[in-house]
């Protein structure tokens, strides 16, 4: 970006500060200014235009620099760009691209306006493709998709980001490009971030976009949309992207902020009229594409597990699904604490195959007819056989979801200890005993090949769930194999 | 009625003293006695009580209204910001104010800046619109070619 003279020299036109408040500036001049333009202030500062009037133009600050009134301001005749490159993945950037890690430059660089309408319907597919996250409740129960924008909600403080680290890890080490917008947050959540992806080896594959709350809000509310535009520009090299925007009610926090500070007329809760508009246009950005697709995870933190605060639906409402982090789970010690009855996914089914998804109905079923079974007990009835068995086996089930934070599960490896765990492999076994059998089936599954290739291939013949247990019944070699029971 | 006092201000400064005079003399209509006749020959410059006692003179006009159309009339006046490198004379404010109220109409005032650094000419800014007819600019742009031109006779 040139500096003040230079667009002051070439568009002719300026502008002098009447009015500061806080993160907004109302400047005299400007005539020909338009929403959404650069402006540079004498001191070198940008701005964006917000809006006008017939005798303003108000400005939103995108630094911490004092404005005092006076200052003289230029237009710019640009929109808000954002500089990506090769080189860009590993590094760590502001909304505005500058690198808050690795100041050296990016190679074939290209501007990018952030503020874009979403591509067309004709430039889109459906979501056919799977997309692990590695957690093996998410994967089957709640599957998500290439190209889906799954809501991650819940109470602070209860996995979420865990959540959306192991889904990184899992796609990272795959070649999938990771975004991840960190949106107002503590400078120190941002720095472990960094570390984690260091310690993971994954930061070739991933990019952190990130604001602290110390930042101006203008900043802050441009988060997603520098993340989304890096996003776009990867997917257009074809790439497959996912993207977390870590939180959106923040995002929507600050934009009430600057909304209210402009004196513009408060709605439900105080936010602005235009804030479904705000999120559904970042949201929209993301999806399936004949080329690339962008995988969109915002998050949502709700307070007490309400799911129907105002933006909690707006954001439930402008994706295809969502995954809920209950608190009362997370009490209870479960690991990821995702409540699998009212977590939804739209169309991470089409993206399963038919064994996976016959899972996946079968686990729903099972787990709902387990729910009830529980809520019985507290009756204190006396219970037949049938319904002891289902209580074992649930318990067991749910222990198997119990996953570490550091662990990722493949799809396949699920897949069969579920279906082991369904055919009685574990029947007499305690929680602890197959929790560790389990380990040892996971452990071979990754470093023995042979193993691995059997198992996919044993898979692969089968279409139903039903057939697979049957099989497994009758094979249960396959599994007991790598398993060290003592006598 | 009103253009012979407007006339006769030409700058900011002169703008905002008027300005304060006439509001004066409208606190001075709410007070007893013969406070607004006093205030006319205390705080007004003296062309300017001339003009007001000429407006008013025959009593058919009210007092309030003229005066808060003067003022008013002040406030809508436009300013044309002037960078000069030099501290103007009043001849020079003339001249400018003349050339400027028959380029762009009456009810303008200048708002007239020293600053030698431009070296000549003029910065002038309107209504947002900028314009740099500097002497130091015209420099800046040769000097582009002075530089190559020196720089090769350096070389020899």
């Amino acid at each position: 970006m040139e500096d003040f003279a230079y667009y002051l020299d070439k568009l002719g036109e300026i502008g002098f500060v009447e009015q500061v408040f806080h993160s907004l500036v109302y400047a005299s001049g400007l005539p020909h200014v338009h929403p959404n333009e650069v402006v540079i202030f004498e001191s070198g500062e940008i701005g964006l235009v917000m809006s006008m009037t017939k005798n303003y133009v108000e400005i939103l600050l995108l630094s911490e620099a004092k404005i005092r009134a006076g200052t003289q301001v230029a237009r710019t005749g640009e929109l808000l760009k954002l500089s990506i490159g090769e080189g860009i993945l590993g590094r760590s950037l502001d909304p505005l691209g500058r690198c808050l890690t690795n100041p050296s430059p990016l190679k074939k660089v290209e501007s990018r306006a952030i503020d874009v309408g979403p591509a067309s319907i004709m430039a889109r597919e459906q979501v056919k493709d799977p997309l692990e996250t590695g957690v093996a409740l998410v994967d089957l129960v709640v599957p998500l998709g290439k190209g889906q924008r799954e809501l991650i909600i819940g109470d602070r403080k209860t996995g979420k980001t865990q959540f959306l680290l192991q889904t990184i890890m899992s796609q990272a080490k795959r070649g999938i490009i990771c975004i991840y917008a960190v949106i107002g947050q503590r400078h120190f959540d941002f720095k472990k971030l960094e570390e984690f992806f260091a310690t993971k080896g994954i930061s070739k594959n991933t990019v952190i976009v990130a604001t602290s709350s110390s930042d101006p809000s203008g900043l802050i509310f441009l988060t997603p949309y520098s993340a989304i535009t890096i996003a776009e520009y990867f997917r257009d090299k074809g790439a497959d992207v996912l993207l977390v925007m870590d939180d959106m009610t923040t995002h929507a926090a600050y934009y009430r902020e600057i909304s209210l500070l402009a004196r513009r007329f408060p709605g439900r809760s105080s936010y602005p009229g235009d804030i479904f508009y705000v999120h559904s246009k970042i949201m929209e950005r993301a999806g399936k594409f004949k080329k690339g697709s962008i995988t969109a995870l915002p998050v949502a933190t709700t307070v007490l597990g309400d799911l129907s605060g105002y933006l909690q639906t707006n954001l439930m409402a402008m994706t295809d699904g969502h995954i809920f982090f209950d608190i009362d789970l997370y009490n209870r010690g479960r690991r990821p604490a995702v409540n699998p009855f009212l977590s939804v996914t739209r169309v991470g089914h089409a993206a399963q195959t038919p064994l996976q998804r016959d899972i996946s109905r079968e686990l729903t079923s099972f787990l709902v007819v387990h729910e009830r079974m529980g809520q019985y007990m507290h009756f204190g009835a006396e219970v037949s056989e049938n319904v002891r068995k289902i209580l074992v086996l649930g318990e067991k089930i749910i222990s198997f979801f119990n996953q570490p934070a550091d662990s990722i599960m493949t799809a396949n490896l699920n897949a069969i200890l579920l279906a082991g765990l369904w055919a009685g492999v574990w029947k007499d076994a305690e929680v602890d005993v197959m929790k560790r059998e389990m380990e040892q089936i996971t452990l071979s599954y990754g470093v023995d090949e042979a193993f691995r290739t059997k198992l996919d291939k044993t898979l692969s013949t089968f279409d139903k769930f039903s057939d697979l247990v049957t099989y497994l019944k009758q094979n249960d070699e396959i599994l007991l194999g790598k398993i060290s029971r003592q006598k | 009625m009103y253009s012979e006092i407007l006339s006769r201000v030409k700058t900011s400064e002169e703008k905002e003293q008027l300005q304060d005079e006439i509001e004066a003399l409208k606190v001075s209509l709410y007070e007893r006695g013969a406070v607004f006749e006093d205030m006319l020959k205390t705080r007004v410059r003296a062309w300017a009580s001339q003009q007001i006692r000429k407006d008013l003179e025959g009593g058919e006009i009210d007092k309030e209204k003229y005066l808060t159309v003067l003022i008013e009339k002040l406030k809508e006046a436009k300013c044309v910001k002037l960078s000069i490198a030099f501290e103007p004379t009043q001849v020079a404010i003339d001249k400018f104010y003349t050339f400027i109220t028959g380029e762009i109409g009456e009810n303008v005032v200048l708002d007239i800046t020293c600053q030698p650094k431009i070296m000549g000419g003029a910065i002038i800014i309107y209504e947002g619109k900028y314009r740099n007819f500097s002497l130091r600019r015209v420099f800046e742009e040769e000097s582009k070619t002075f530089n190559e031109f020196i720089l090769k006779i350096l070389a020899r």
